[in-house]
């Protein structure tokens, strides 16, 4: 199985580098990296990845509209979203646009792997892998 | 006419004499053409201590003394000649007294000559001088107050002003007219209706009242008064009339309206700099620490099973701190920077703020109850929303409550922001909670309210929990302070 594609899409260049360092440290690969929400839009039709760790806050293009389009475009692209925000009702909104999940930051690092982890896992029941047999067969 | 001649006089005269006699304060000279007096009498004599012979070989001038002899000279030959004339002068003794003196001609079949009529009138004068010093300095009074005095009569609609009210409403002193005519010619047309309402309420009910409206001057000043007034009812028990005054208050409406204005300057400069310090909490500090996080982990899991598991639960517990303090940061931010108020309104921002209510203590639940249909603006909303949060740290901290409720009410005249609690209250009296008043923000969310324009209220009593109440006008809470 290949290894899991990412697309990391934050505006803080330090903390995008921390992501993208801990994700391939934890066996992702990390296919693309984004610094605004119209960048990730582009990359993500483009690199088509499995997941989208996506912030909110971002200049040009939010989190949450750059979500929408992706959905739109690739709905099987699993999104999760990372905030500095924490509350119910943006969470709302995140679901609302199509997020697989929710994460504030300043969760627990554990968290994040398994939030990517399970995003992953749900992106590859909704389409199996290239050359692999359909899941009903 | 003296004692020796009055047996001689006529019945009318013994008449009047008799009247004279029984005057305290009348004393009747009569003279002759060369103005020596020929008769005295009066009861202001012996009221005095004086005798009617000491005057008889005097003429009338020298009783004046040499101060005003020219003066009672010329109206002793007036009186000769026919002419009446009146003059006053200061006392023959004591000087401190005012005496009247009317010079008539002595008509009759006697010899020709004059009469004086001398009256002290040094108690009605003085009792004068007050009453006018008494009216001058009301009127001063009223001056300086700027409070206008008025009385209407309910039977004929007279409005009675005093010069005051007549200068604050800018009409000539001394005017009449009815109170229709009043209303009709002063009243700012906006508040016609109401004041006129409110008169029809009143004459039937003669408790004092206070009502603020506007006039407008002729000139086209308007000005902002405080009438107050009350019935006065006859021995009938009937409601004749109204006294009442009528304050000028329009510094005061226009001080306040300054005051509010400063303080919501106040109010946004310090909500811009808890926005801007909010922003750079959350682009700066929460990304970097966050990501210093995510670097400590990907350390950890570097090292992995080759490093030793003392450094491991070492990172492990330095990656969990780091993340409760980022936690505790974003906490700050939201606090500093409400987002949900921002960009879902002040409900959503409520029912957040009471969700985090009840898991910061043993609050069993927190309602919110709300009326509101439309975004406010956001001025307001920013406001109320902070009163809100506030009362509701209170709870939090101090009430030991188990029940809390957030209501928000819109009716016609207003909004109303309720916070209450089923909690240990307070006694606000008490001298030693007036220290902590400041710690509770009452100050700071009464000075917000009133800073809109509104009211603030605190119900409460040991054991009997509190109650929070911020009421804004409609036009505020609609359309923003400005409004």
């Amino acid at each position: 199985m290949s290894r899991p594609r990412l697309l990391v899409a934050d505006d803080h260049p330090m903390l995008r580098a921390a992501l993208v360092d801990l994700l391939v440290q934890a066996g992702f690969e990390v296919a693309g990296e984004a610094a605004d929400g119209a960048d990730a839009v582009a990359l993500a039709k483009e690199l088509e990845p499995d997941v989208v760790l996506m912030d909110l806050r971002m200049p040009v293009l939010g989190g949450l509209d750059a979500t929408r389009l992706i959905k739109d475009a690739c709905p099987d692209i699993q999104v999760v979203l990372l905030t500095a925000f924490e509350s119910p009702a943006l969470q709302q909104q995140a679901e609302e646009a199509g997020c697989f999940a929710y994460l504030v930051k300043g969760c627990p690092p554990g968290d994040l792997r398994l939030a990517m982890h399970e995003a992953m896992a749900w992106r590859r029941s909704l389409r199996p892998p290239a050359g692999s047999a359909p899941l009903e067969a | 006419m003296t004692a020796e001649t009055a047996d001689q006089a006529s019945p009318g005269e013994a008449s009047f004499r008799l009247l004279a006699e029984h005057l305290p304060d009348l004393v009747i000279f009569a003279f002759d053409t060369d103005l020596r007096i020929w008769a005295a009498t009066g009861g202001g004599i012996p009221a005095r201590g004086w005798t009617s012979e000491e005057f008889l070989s005097m003429t009338v001038p020298e009783i004046a003394g040499a101060g005003r002899a020219t003066d009672i000279r010329a109206c002793c030959e007036g009186a000769l000649a026919g002419r009446r004339t009146q003059l006053e002068m200061a006392g023959y003794d004591p000087p401190d007294r005012l005496w009247s003196l009317h010079f008539v001609p002595l008509s009759g079949g006697g010899p020709r000559g004059g009469m004086v009529l001398c009256r002290d009138v040094t108690e009605p004068r003085r009792a004068e001088e007050l009453l006018r010093a008494s009216q001058r300095r009301l009127a001063g009074a009223q001056r300086i107050a700027q409070v206008g005095s008025w009385e209407w009569d309910l039977e004929t609609d007279a409005l009675t002003a005093s010069d005051e009210l007549c200068r604050l409403f800018g009409l000539p002193p001394g005017i009449e007219l009815t109170m229709t005519e009043g209303v009709a010619v002063a009243i700012h047309p906006a508040d016609r209706v109401r004041v006129m309402t409110a008169l029809g309420r009143i004459r039937d009910d003669p408790s004092p009242f206070a009502l603020e409206h506007r006039i407008i001057r002729p000139d086209g000043e308007v000005r902002t008064v405080l009438a107050r007034g009350e019935g006065m009812v006859d021995e009938d028990g009937r409601l004749v009339r109204f006294i009442g005054t009528d304050q000028d208050i329009t510094d005061r409406r226009r001080a306040d309206a300054e005051r509010r204005r400063l303080l919501n300057r106040v109010y946004e400069a310090q909500e811009g700099q808890d926005r801007r310090l909010a922003t750079d909490l959350h682009d700066g500090h929460v990304q970097s620490l966050a990501a210093i996080g995510f670097k400590l982990e990907q350390a950890r899991l570097r090292l992995g099973a080759s490093g030793s598991p003392e450094v491991d639960e070492l990172l492990w517990q330095v990656t969990k701190d780091l993340s409760a303090e980022v936690t505790a940061l974003r906490r700050t931010i939201g606090r500093l920077r409400p987002l949900v108020l921002v960009e879902d309104g002040l409900e959503a921002a409520l029912r957040e703020e009471a969700k985090s209510a009840c898991n910061r203590t043993a609050l069993a639940n927190c309602e919110v109850i709300s009326e509101l249909v439309t975004r406010l603006d956001p001025v307001v909303e920013t406001a109320l929303f902070r009163v809100a949060q506030q009362a509701l740290a209170n709870v939090v901290e101090h009430a030991s409550a188990t029940h809390a409720e957030v209501i928000i009410e819109c009716g016609a005249k207003g909004m109303l922001l309720r916070v209450s609690d089923d909690g240990c209250g307070f006694d606000p009296d008490h001298v030693q909670v007036i220290a902590d008043i400041a710690h509770f923000g009452l100050i700071a969310m009464r000075e917000r309210v009133e800073a809109l324009g509104g009211r603030f209220r605190v119900t409460t009593a040991p054991g009997q929990g509190t109650v929070v109440e911020a009421r804004l006008p409609l036009a505020v809470a609609a359309e923003g302070p400005g409004a």
